[in-house]
């Protein structure tokens, strides 16, 4: 009996029943088989759910996994669970890999890196909440939306610097901040005019509603070739005067249907 | 029992525009047009007609409660296959009752090299119920792949659409398919030779 | 334009297969299928305001094109906004959060040279899925409609089995595997 066959078997149980694996101990194939089994034991006790345990030894089966690799995966995963953060951004990140055939290696090293960079971002807003006495706690979409602008242009030095400035005011509002900073850094916006932008925006309470389409239009005006600087002077116009998007938007030769208003 | 022909298709979206916009009672038009197909899925997956029976019931209504997702000018029996196949995968996962059998596991090794004779001796001794039988050892997709292409008779695009899958691993799917049921007709046919 | 396979040659036992699962026996579903689901589809008759809401809501497309957007185009963008972004809306009956109920979503993307687009997401697993092909007005335009809640989530297109991001997209995410997805947000905290 092959190794793969005996791993499918493992597959087949564990999907099927969802009670402790039964090993199917083929000689040098039982370590590797064990391995799973103790990955699969391991992640129950440090409580992941059995339908992400059954969808991640699912998703394996169908890419092909070796059980060595998916030992590795469901490793990782109960250990994000021991350290208490949110399992779906790092199942999803899984899931993408195999689907784009990424070497399993390479899904670990980034898995790794995720960890330490939620860690991180936990630990920065905690000290945000901790500075304002906000009474308010992050939930677990707060801490996936402002951790994931770790992948969308912001460095850990960005974020930091980013929640350290932010004056006092909702989880709400500093999501929207830092989503606002990493969009402007991944156009290569000037630093210095996208801080002013931040700062006059928080100063008039532009982010406490909601504002359709406004980073858009700005971000579109940049591909257009309107200067940094005329965006950002149009921007905080904008704001201050109490301006609209549509406003912001004519200002900088935008028009609405490209940014899909 | 096949579906019916290009004309049913225009057919079938002024069922489903009447019905989104009150007319319950044209939904019965659909479910008499598909029933057949959609219980014979069923019974595929499950080898029960009981089990059948209401996988099909609940797959109409799941459809029913989904039709205003259902994109005008489309095919309506894709779209409904669809519903039924995850909904029968599902009920197969929640009752223990997985068919994992993996498509690499089918060693296909018989692609178009038969002397000429044997394929003469098979042709002339298959029946319906061998091909039954044949087709119930298949890998699921590839049965269902089958199935969908000669005998619903749908496109290569619609079986892609079907199944959710890429118009190229559709086409994997029949090819080998019919190469595997050819490799198993063969072999049935070669072991009651020596008997 | 359509790929033209090369003719296979004629494989009488093959045909014949494919003959005999043609003409191949069902068996007749039970005589209750249809008064039980017709039973079941009448007590869920939906009421008036509901179908007029969904009707109003049915997918409308989200098109991001190099191509000049016509007035048709401006509109289904309108549109789209509508169905997506729905807020400060005073009249409406229901909220996308109260009620729970899912956004269409239909992605849409300009690919003429392209044999195959699928798109694969958060939303899907990442299990690719596959997109439709409409030709309209000299445009070749790959579509997909997704039912989705109120949320954040990452895509890309499969074209060719080639891995890209949604072209014109305003929020793009780095993958960690060297490829970029689509950043796509929907709900309250969904624009910026």
């Amino acid at each position: 009996m092959t190794f793969r066959k005996s791993f499918l078997c493992l597959f087949a149980f564990v999907v099927a029943a969802a009670v402790p694996v039964e090993v199917n101990a083929q000689n040098d194939q039982a370590g590797v088989t064990h391995a799973v089994r103790h990955a699969v034991e391991e992640a129950r006790k440090a409580g992941v759910p059995d339908a992400i345990i059954n969808r991640l030894l699912a998703n394996g089966y169908d890419n092909g996994a070796e059980a060595a690799s998916m030992a590795n995966l469901v490793g990782i995963v109960g250990k994000v669970k021991k350290d208490d953060l949110p399992l779906e951004p790092f199942v999803s990140k899984i899931e993408e890999g195999m689907a784009k055939r990424i070497p399993a290696a390479s899904i670990e090293q980034v898995l790794n890196q995720k960890k330490q960079d939620y860690l991180f971002t936990r630990s920065v807003t905690a000290d945000y909440l901790k500075k304002y006495g906000l009474q308010q706690q992050m939930t677990p979409e707060d801490l996936v939306g402002i951790a994931e602008s770790l992948y969308s242009g912001l460095s850990r030095q960005d974020l930091a610097r980013t929640v350290e400035q932010a004056p006092a005011g909702s989880i709400f509002t500093l999501k929207r901040v830092i989503s606002v900073q990493a969009s402007l850094k991944r156009v290569g916006f000037d630093p210095k005019l996208s801080d002013r932008i931040i700062s006059t925006a928080l100063e008039h309470k532009f982010f406490a509603r909601q504002r359709r389409g406004f980073v858009r239009a700005l971000v579109e005006g940049k591909r257009k070739g309107v200067s940094d600087e005329k965006i950002t002077e149009a921007a905080l116009s904008t704001m201050q005067n109490g301006g609209t998007v549509a406003g912001f938007c004519s200002k900088i030769g935008v028009s609405s249907s490209d940014i899909g208003l | 029992m096949s579906l019916p022909d290009g004309n049913a298709s225009e057919d079938d979206s002024q069922l489903v525009a009447s019905i989104l916009e009150g007319d319950v009672n044209a939904y019965s038009t659909l479910v008499l047009r598909y029933q057949g197909a959609i219980f014979n899925l069923m019974y595929r997956m499950t080898d029960s007609y009981e089990d059948a029976g209401d996988l099909a019931q609940e797959t109409f209504i799941k459809a029913y409660e989904q039709l205003y997702r259902f994109q005008r000018g489309k095919k309506f029996f894709p779209w409904l296959y669809t519903i039924g196949l995850n909904h029968a995968r599902n009920f197969l996962r929640h009752n223990k009752r997985i068919q994992w059998v993996s498509l690499e596991d089918c060693a296909i090794d018989s692609e178009l090299d038969h002397p000429g004779q044997q394929e003469e001796n098979i042709c002339a001794k298959l029946d319906y119920a061998q091909l039954h039988e044949a087709l119930n050892q298949l890998p699921l997709d590839y049965r269902e792949a089958l199935i969908l292409r000669y005998h619903e008779g749908l496109s290569m695009d619609e079986v892609a659409e079907a199944m959710t899958l890429k118009l190229s691993a559709a086409k994997m799917r029949v090819h080998r398919g019919l190469a595997k049921l050819r490799d198993i007709l063969e072999r049935k046919q070669n072991g009651k030779d020596r008997t | 334009m359509e790929k033209i396979e090369p003719e296979e040659p004629y494989d009488e036992m093959a045909d014949r297969i494919k003959t005999m699962i043609r003409k191949m026996p069902q068996i007749e579903p039970p005589v209750r299928l249809l008064p039980a689901v017709m039973e079941a589809v009448k007590a869920k008759s939906v009421p008036l305001w509901l179908r007029a809401y969904r009707w109003a809501r049915s997918p409308r497309s989200v098109t991001f094109s190099l191509l000049h957007l016509v007035p048709a185009m401006a509109l289904c963008a309108l549109l789209v906004c509508a169905a997506l972004f729905q807020h400060g809306r005073e009249n409406r009956n229901i909220t996308l959060a109260e009620s729970g109920e899912s956004i269409p979503v239909v992605l849409a993307v300009d690919m003429p040279d392209a044999h195959s687009v699928q798109v694969v997401g958060s939303f899907n697993n990442w299990v690719p899925q596959p997109c439709s092909l409409n030709k309209d007005n000299g445009s070749t335009r790959w579509t997909v409609t997704l039912q989705l809640q109120a949320g954040r989530y990452e895509y890309a297109f499969l074209v060719d089995g080639k891995h890209m991001p949604h072209p014109h997209a305003e929020f793009y995410q780095d993958d960690g595997f060297g490829n970029q997805n689509t950043v796509l947000a929907l709900g309250k905290e969904d624009d910026i």
